[in-house]
């Protein structure tokens, strides 16, 4: 039996009417040789681009890494998000599951909040320069942006951005319905967690907040 | 004995290690469309963050500088629809495949710039492979039509599920190096243990075994370092061999299937991925026996009979639906644009049997006539 003739092994109880494959010609040949050549080289030049920037390209062909991040016998360290709101008559604390499930974004939150945007809930809004002003689109690019004005537009900085307030304000108001937030302080907490269910020690220093202030209407 | 193999073997390999029969490739077609059929929502939320959010990975989503409109995610979920269904019933299945996948991989690209990506691109790719491979060639309006004008029905290509393979080998593979070269091979570290761990404390995201087991510490937390960095990294150097492969697509299944228990995280599209690359063939063919007995006599459409339940299905997943979507964790909440999606999923389906049953009368009246 021919290797490649699984087919028909696995199917004897049924007869199959595909031929049995021959030898590919040479333009096929020239064909697969081309299109697996292409993959390994993306392959390869994706991975080469994650080792270095720790970026993926999307559409991606590599797959999550999780790359050690330090769990020995002395813990496994870790830092832990909160958001602190502060309401005209209380302070309250939301946890990041609370804030995940309350956003609609499941995962992506965490992002938001921890990892790439750093600015969402700090407090220096007038500080940064204003965004440099893109040059106009090609016009070929404005007739796309007439019904997708994303396209080719000038990019919003998010230090600038009072959309960001305002979908945070939203987000708090879907945790704390009918309050009003005056301040808001992201609370990034070392941690070392020793055992689960065991004991949990916080680090000696000050935890680095973030501060936002809301403009009252 | 040669050493080093030619171009021409090497393709000949290419083509014929992983062939799959046309009924196995149409069986993957229809389950895998009522698999996209059950979600089938597109991130309308997207549209309402804040543009200044929008941080596109390098890729296909860069010429954009904030996200689309609604009227865009709304029209991408229809077409996708519409192609979903046309792959369901197998009418111009290549196209319908061709844009389905350009249509996800763009929907994800979109989502993905707020800077997190998900990594449920074998999905796409074992569609596109599928596609490319005919698996429209059997259970399928293109096959009943080449057969009515009396064309060849051709055989499947073998290539692209090889190269469905080799995709997935070499994912698994970059997953495993990050993990071989960080540290997870050192005796003296538990890098799966960690992770629950932050799993749970950064993310309170929990499962009930993997608290029990995060209560009873001990040596045997290695194991998992050292077989999950095997695993990953051992199935590029099965590829060779179809027989070797699949076993070694049953140790990541048992994998995957333990990443699930203990995280929450499902990896579906590589469920699904690596279940296409098993033949169907064998179980098929007894489904088919099976429902021509129950029909009282031996069908000679009996390839008709697998669209029939799967439109059943459809609809019957279609209307359980319509109290709100799930998608990706997200739960979409019924809108016009979900009563809309449904009503184009029923004419399409009811379009489909009434065009089947006419086909198969006027056929089978001729049949009376000849006799």
């Amino acid at each position: 039996m021919r290797r490649g003739d699984h087919a028909q092994d696995d199917a004897q109880a049924v007869p199959d009417p595909t031929p049995s494959p021959t030898s590919p010609g040479r333009s096929r040949c020239w064909a697969i040789t081309l299109v697996f050549t292409v993959t390994l080289l993306c392959f390869a030049a994706q991975l080469g681009l994650y080792q270095k920037t720790k970026r993926e390209v999307y559409p991606t062909l590599l797959m999550p890494g999780f790359a050690f991040q330090g769990s020995t016998d002395e813990g496994v360290r870790t830092t832990r998000v909160e958001l602190e709101v502060v309401f005209e008559d209380d302070t309250e604390r939301f946890s990041i599951a609370e804030l995940r499930d309350a956003s609609g974004m499941g995962a992506f939150t965490l992002y938001l909040l921890n990892r790439d945007y750093p600015g969402l809930t700090d407090n220096r809004w007038d500080d940064l320069p204003e965004a440099a002003e893109r040059p106009p689109p090609p016009a070929w690019a404005r007739v796309v942006q007439t019904v997708y004005p994303t396209f080719r537009s000038p990019r919003v900085a998010l230090m600038q951005d009072p959309a960001r307030r305002a979908w945070l304000r939203a987000m708090i108001g879907r945790l704390a319905p009918g309050r009003e937030p005056v301040r808001a302080w992201l609370i990034r907490t070392p941690v070392t967690v020793y055992g689960y269910g065991y004991e949990r020690r916080d680090e000696p220093g000050d935890p680095r907040y973030h501060r936002v202030e809301f403009v009252q209407p | 004995m040669r050493l080093i193999p030619t171009w021409s073997r090497l393709c000949g390999w290419a083509d014929q290690e992983y062939r799959l029969p046309a009924r196995s490739l149409a069986f993957v077609r229809i389950t895998l469309a009522l698999y996209l059929l059950r979600p089938l929502g597109y991130p309308v939320w997207l549209s309402q963050l804040p543009d200044s959010f929008y941080k596109p990975p390098p890729g296909i989503t860069m010429f954009f500088t904030g996200f689309p409109p609604e009227w865009v995610v709304l029209a991408m979920g229809l077409i996708s629809t519409v192609c979903v269904l046309l792959m369901l019933f197998g009418l111009w299945t290549l196209p319908a495949t061709l844009v389905t996948v350009a249509l996800m991989f763009l929907n994800w690209g979109i989502t993905f710039s707020l800077g997190k990506i998900d990594h449920g691109q074998m999905l796409p790719i074992c569609m596109l492979a599928l596609g490319l491979a005919g698996w429209g060639k059997a259970w399928s309006f293109d096959a009943w039509r080449r057969k009515t004008r009396a064309l060849p029905a051709g055989e499947p290509s073998g290539w692209p599920i090889t190269w469905l393979a080799l995709v997935l080998s070499l994912g698994y593979f970059s997953a495993a190096i990050p993990k071989a070269t960080s540290g997870w091979l050192l005796p003296d570290t538990h890098a799966t243990f960690g992770y629950l761990i932050r799993f749970a404390v950064d993310q309170e995201r929990t499962r009930p075994i993997a608290l029990w087991l995060m209560e009873h510490p001990g040596w045997w937390w290695k194991l998992p370092d050292y077989g999950t960095v095997l695993v990953e990294a051992g199935l590029l150097f099965l590829l060779p061999r179809r027989r070797w492969f699949l076993l070694g697509l049953v140790a990541m299944l048992t994998f995957h299937w333990g990443v699930w228990v203990m995280m929450g995280i499902f990896f579906g599209s590589n469920f699904i991925a690596i279940g296409a690359l098993y033949n169907y063939d064998r179980l098929v063919g007894h489904l088919e026996n099976r429902l021509g007995r129950f029909q009282g006599k031996p069908w000679r459409n009996r390839w008709l009979a697998a669209p029939l339940i799967a439109a059943s299905l459809l609809i019957a997943v279609r209307l359980n639906n319509t109290q709100g979507w799930e998608w990706a964790g997200f739960t979409l909440k019924p809108s016009w644009f979900a009563w809309m999606n449904l009503t184009v999923a029923v004419l399409v389906t009811l379009g489909a049997f009434a065009w089947f049953y006419a086909a198969y009368i006027r056929r089978h009246q001729a049949e009376r006539l000849i006799q």
